[in-house]
């Protein structure tokens, strides 16, 4: 018998397509030949080898759910349970949305990193909705701010409508998310990765809706900002999501090194450990503290905008990273924390999860 | 004779999520896949009910990866880390999380074949069955497996060195 291949050595070691004849047959030619037995052992030791790369990347050990969970799943699934996923989604993105909107309004002082809480008190007084009442009201399709003047039997169909409504817009938005998402290029260049990156800091970073909302309640806003979206399919999914975000007031950022930087901010300068940085920022403006820094994940810029904080400030600041766990999945999620003196806050399009993992590293 | 999805579903659930979570990378994404499979297997009765696992979990994890966002990929790891240590220090989070991303990129770089027989042969499935899933024939699953265990470990030793060094 001539030398062994490998694909032979391996299916002998995996008990594989070899019949007992041949395994024998395999046996008695490694019996006879130093030079396939110690192919044998390299065959080995790879297979050993790449078993235990798989096994580092395997997923938390879990109990195994009941059988039950999963007939309790088709049981309570709809005729056509393809329509109900969608459904299910659609609204979840409407949820989503209202809950972006609704905690950037409440707590647009706290996350805006350039404002402080006394521009933000003096700002003109926003509609009396609250945060409680707009995102279940938003959720149920009821308008938030209206008085209740409809009666049961009216406000019931109007309700309803409006449900449609924002079911019919969120699966709008759905679809033009997964379709630029579709579109997007993959096959960037580390260079190529590394100039979006820097584009994609050189833009205004406005961490927090500011603009204080206008007569309309925020379920139309919500209806316009996704009309809107819809209609911009053609943009990159960062540019439309930002416009959902967008604010009236932009922050002009300079580069700057991290000597002046952290000179500008009052101490060292916060970021995740292990993560590259790709920029440093400054305001432009002369007498501000703040300043910035992007990191690299792998792609996705995070963005790190951070200034001195103030006792109101720290508040707010806590009360949103309690708010933060309810989060659902947004396209671009912010989460503002305190370090020391310094007031964080971190934007990236990642899922807020994701995102507050994160923000847990900063020292 | 109705397949008994009951005993399926036990004895290869563990399996089944381990299959998907190297093409997800998200450990619920993979468990709640998982139990969608099975919640598809209902009223079906396939010849190999655990074949018929296997390749509707490929389905789904394929559709999964069309529609799937790209920038969610890296951090849900992350995520799923953040689930799995919450008693660890943020310092060994990373270290994993990191491992999991070496591997994940190392076996980005097998063959969509190579892969697959390999991740196969994880999920414990024999030359045979394979053979069956992928339409190799199983005297090639060998030479198939050689050839992606050494790519892995050499992709895998590439992306360590490469971190060592930066």
């Amino acid at each position: 018998m001539s030398h062994v291949d490998e694909g032979t050595l391996h299916a002998y070691l995996d008990h594989g397509d070899r019949p007992m004849g041949d395994r024998r047959e395999v046996e008695d030619h490694l019996a006879t030949c130093a030079h396939c037995r110690q192919r044998l052992d390299d065959a080995r030791s790879l297979r050993e080898r790449a078993a235990a790369i798989l096994e580092a990347s395997g997923p938390p050990a879990v109990p195994v759910p009941p059988f039950d969970s999963v007939l309790a799943r088709a049981g309570g699934r709809a005729p056509r349970p393809v329509v109900s996923v969608r459904r299910l989604r659609a609204l979840g993105w409407a949820a989503s949305i209202a809950l972006a909107v609704g905690v950037g309004w409440m707590a647009r002082g706290a996350l805006n990193p350039l404002r402080s809480p006394e521009q933000s008190l003096t700002a003109p007084a926003a509609p009396t909705a609250t945060f409680d009442s707009a995102l279940p009201s938003a959720a149920a399709g009821a308008r938030v701010g209206e008085p209740s003047a409809l009666g049961e039997e009216q406000a019931a169909p109007a309700a309803a409508a409006r449900a449609r409504n924002v079911e019919d817009a969120a699966e709008r938005l759905r679809s033009a998310y997964e379709v630029t998402e579709e579109a997007k290029p993959s096959g960037e260049g580390a260079a190529g990765r590394r100039d979006a990156l820097q584009r994609n800091a050189a833009e205004p970073f406005q961490p927090a809706p500011q603009e204080a909302p206008a007569a309309a309640a925020p379920q139309a806003k919500l209806a316009q900002d996704i009309g809107a979206v819809a209609e911009r399919r053609e943009q990159p999914i960062r540019t439309r999501a930002a416009e959902l975000e967008a604010a009236p007031t932009t922050v002009q950022w300079v580069e700057a090194d991290s000597v002046e930087a952290a000179g500008r901010l009052g101490e060292a300068l916060h970021m995740v450990p292990g993560v590259p940085v790709v920029r440093i920022d400054r305001e432009a403006l002369e007498d501000s503290r703040a300043v910035r820094i992007v990191q690299d994940l792998d792609g996705i810029p995070l963005e790190i905008a951070q200034r001195p904080v103030t006792a109101l400030e720290r508040q707010l600041a806590e009360r949103m990273v309690a708010d933060a766990p309810g989060m659902a999945d947004t396209s671009r999620a912010t989460i503002t924390i305190v370090r020391g003196s310094v007031v964080l806050t971190l934007r990236a399009n990642i899922a807020p999860d994701s995102l507050r993992s994160l923000a847990a590293r900063i020292p | 004779m109705s397949t008994d999805w009951a005993g399926v579903y036990r004895e290869t659930f563990a399996d089944l999520v381990r299959f998907l979570h190297r093409k997800v990378w998200d450990a619920d994404r993979a468990q709640d896949l998982a139990q969608e499979v099975f919640v598809r297997a209902l009223g079906q009765d396939p010849e190999n009910p655990r074949a018929w696992v296997f390749t509707v979990a490929a389905n789904l994890a394929r559709d999964e990866a069309r529609t799937a966002v790209r920038r969610r990929r890296h951090l849900t790891l992350i995520r799923g880390d953040a689930q799995q240590v919450t008693a660890t220090d943020p310092a060994e989070e990373l270290e994993r999380a990191q491992q999991v991303e070496a591997v994940r990129r190392a076996l980005a770089q097998l063959s969509e074949r190579d892969r697959e027989v390999l991740l196969l042969w994880d999920a414990g499935f024999n030359y045979e069955e394979i053979a069956d899933q992928t339409g190799l024939a199983t005297g090639a699953i060998g030479t198939t497996l050689a050839r992606a265990r050494r790519r892995l470990v050499e992709a895998h030793e590439a992306l360590e060195a490469k971190d060592v060094a930066r």
